[in-house]
């Protein structure tokens, strides 16, 4: 690894050419996001009359604070933040149960086979390649036999039993490279199911959890479809509020207050990859590395 | 009546086999080691004596109670893993103390266990590291110190030499012998390792495929084989087999003769019982192996070695008899059974 550290022997143009070709990528990328930031700190009059990319003259937040709390998205119009904490009662739950259960599933599927756990675990890998459309309309039935409907429990439960296909997979194949002596060991300490799975495997598996949080809460706080299928009104997650709230015509186009509220929307997994993205790299190289 | 004893003790997966009616007794302080090839089933034997695995036949007997289904951790015995099996996240002395803080042992106790354990071991000046930052003789010592911690009855080793380099697997099996002696504990110990059967072995079980072909010292074994497969496992280099036919002198029923390096004898050509070529000549010193390719034998088949302790005026190409002295060698039958001891 360390024969290949950047650039290393390289002659000096080509380092010069590699390192511009990365900032004009890096631009490319970063671009959308400065549009944005920068629409959303202008007035409409200046947006109007000025370019894209030139700075605000004169930065406000009013934007920001219409979009929080007081534009229309549909016939309300108390702004997105009371489907932010949509988001965030739906995700903060179905995240962290569907994580504990694919936890619990990959330690069967690794540590505790039974007759056909591979067959069970060649259904679960079929879970993880249906599209979402498929399952749209059986859930919306079985949401209904239970009474679920519309809730914000209901679209728990939907993410819950998407996501376990991802979250079993993940820790699956974590705990396949835990070695089998390890449990055996821990059998004969005096641990069983629970206490091996809470104090052994649990407490090594920081990389892998730190995995799935992170990819189920893009998945999760990002999906619009489930949310714009199974909830309604006040019940609707800030993906299909903020829809809501750039397609409500209330006169002119509030440029402004749109750019806001899709940054305030994408907040929190920018946030998550920001704070914990090295995790997520380090968590999905992980199995490679014996302890 | 035995300390440990197993009776027509079988294993099944699925359709295989694994274990075939095993019939074994232990006494107490015993130091026993199961050698065979890979795969015979000696590390699902000692699971199952450590009740990793379920016994599907038979039963297990320790201390004279009936032990068969009884859970691993109400046994009485701590097993010692090839990979160490330490657990990564917890410190040296976290791991020696997990079973005894699952057991709710008083703490005091607890603490003066792993001390003594830790004095025995080496081990004191690691107590607070984790195996991470351990060298692999330091981790297979930690994984022993976790084991004399719970004062066990019967202690399981399972190829626990096997991840060391040779000079540590060298010092770390005198080491083991050492704890044996201080610990008088009785020792169920796997190998594919001759030498260390050899070497810590009260006595030796040989498995093949699932059953046993032999018990007994590691000396038995060595002078009397009860057939080919034992008299081949044990010995560097393997005795020397020779096909009988045409060789005077031999026992009714005899087809191959079996003969240690150390009892085949180089003489003139002769009326010698085999005539041969020297092929190689390995100078070691103290001994010298002298490579003999019989007249007629194929390229392929492997050569005759006599083992002689002083150095060999012979050079290569050199023409040679071989014989050997009856009472010191083994004649087997067609099914391989040695005819000096089944008789
Ligand atoms: N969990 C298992 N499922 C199926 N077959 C197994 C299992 N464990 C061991 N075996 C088989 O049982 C036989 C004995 O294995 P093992 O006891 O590991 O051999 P050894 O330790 O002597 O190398 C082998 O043929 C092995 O493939
Ligand atoms: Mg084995």
């Amino acid at each position: 690894m360390s024969s290949r550290t950047a650039g290393a022997g390289m002659h000096p143009g080509w380092r010069v050419l590699t390192y511009a070709i990365l900032l004009v990528a890096a631009l490319y990328y970063l671009l959308p996001l400065f549009v944005m930031l920068n629409t959303s700190l202008k007035s409409l009059a200046e947006i109007r009359s000025g370019n894209l990319l030139s700075l605000p003259q004169d930065p406000s937040l009013a934007a920001w604070s219409k979009a929080w709390g007081s534009a229309c998205t549909g016939i309300s119009c108390d702004g997105v933040k009371g489907y932010f904490w949509n988001s965030v009662k739906i995700t903060v739950p179905a995240v962290l149960i569907s994580t504990m259960v694919g936890a619990i599933n990959g330690y069967v599927l690794s540590k505790w086979r039974f007759r056909g756990s591979n067959l069970f675990f060649g259904m679960l890998l079929v879970g993880t390649m249906l599209p979402f459309q498929v399952v749209l309309l059986p859930m919306a039935r079985t949401l209904g036999e239970l009474g679920l409907a519309g809730t914000v429990s209901g679209l728990i439960m939907v993410h819950v039993i998407y996501g376990i296909a991802f979250t079993t997979l993940f820790f699956r194949n974590f705990y396949i490279g835990v070695p089998d002596d390890l449990v055996r060991a821990a059998r004969i300490d005096g641990a069983g199911f629970w206490r091996i799975f809470f104090r052994i495997m649990l407490p090594m598996s920081l990389p892998i959890i730190m995995v799935s949080l992170i990819w189920q809460m893009t998945q999760i706080w990002n999906d619009f479809l489930f949310g714009v299928v199974y909830s309604s009104g006040d019940a609707q997650p800030i993906t299909v509020a903020l829809n809501n709230l750039v397609n409500s015509t209330t006169g002119v186009k509030e440029y402004n207050v749109d750019m806001a509220a899709a940054i305030i929307a994408a907040l929190p997994t920018l946030l998550v990859y920001v704070l914990a993205g090295s995790y997520f790299v380090r968590g999905m190289t992980a199995g490679a590395v014996k302890g | 009546m035995a300390f440990l004893s197993l009776n027509n003790v079988d294993k099944f997966y699925g359709d295989l086999h694994a274990i075939k009616s095993v019939n074994l007794a232990i006494e107490q302080g015993e130091f026993v080691v199961f050698v065979g090839p890979s795969g015979c089933g000696k590390s699902t034997l000692l699971r199952m004596i450590a009740g990793l695995e379920t016994i599907d036949g038979g039963t297990l007997m320790l201390g004279g109670n009936d032990i068969t289904h009884v859970i691993p951790s109400k046994r009485d015995l701590a097993m010692v893993f090839q990979s160490y099996a330490l657990y990564p996240h917890m410190s040296v002395e976290d791991n020696m103390s997990f079973a005894l803080r699952l057991a709710g042992e008083d703490k005091a106790v607890i603490a003066k266990k792993v001390a003594e354990a830790a004095e025995k071991l080496d081990l004191e000046p690691y107590l607070k590291r984790t195996p991470r930052a351990l060298s692999g003789g330091q981790r297979q010592r930690v994984a022993i110190g976790r084991a004399i911690v719970r004062q066990p009855k019967v202690f399981l080793f399972d190829e626990p030499l096997s991840n060391l380099d040779a000079a540590l697997r060298g010092q770390t099996r005198v080491e083991i012998a050492r704890l044996h002696r201080e610990l008088g504990a009785t020792t169920v110990y796997v190998t594919h390792d001759q030498v260390e059967a050899m070497t810590l072995a009260d006595r030796v079980v040989v498995l093949r495929a699932g059953h046993i072909e032999q018990v007994g010292t590691p000396l038995e074994l060595y002078d009397a084989p009860v057939n080919k497969f034992v008299a081949q496992f044990i010995g560097m280099p393997q005795m020397n087999l020779i096909k009988t036919d045409g060789i005077n002198g031999v026992p009714a029923g005899a087809v191959e003769a079996g003969v240690r390096t150390e009892h085949m004898q180089i003489t003139d050509e002769g009326n010698a019982r085999i005539k041969g070529t020297v092929e190689l000549i390995e100078s070691l010193g103290n001994e010298t192996l002298i490579h003999v390719r019989p007249d007629g034998a194929d390229s392929h088949e492997m050569p005759l070695i006599a083992r002689q302790y002083s150095r060999s005026e012979l050079n290569m190409g050199a023409r040679v008899g071989l014989g050997w002295d009856d009472s010191q060698a083994h004649y087997f039958n067609t099914q391989g059974e040695n005819l000096r001891i089944t008789a």
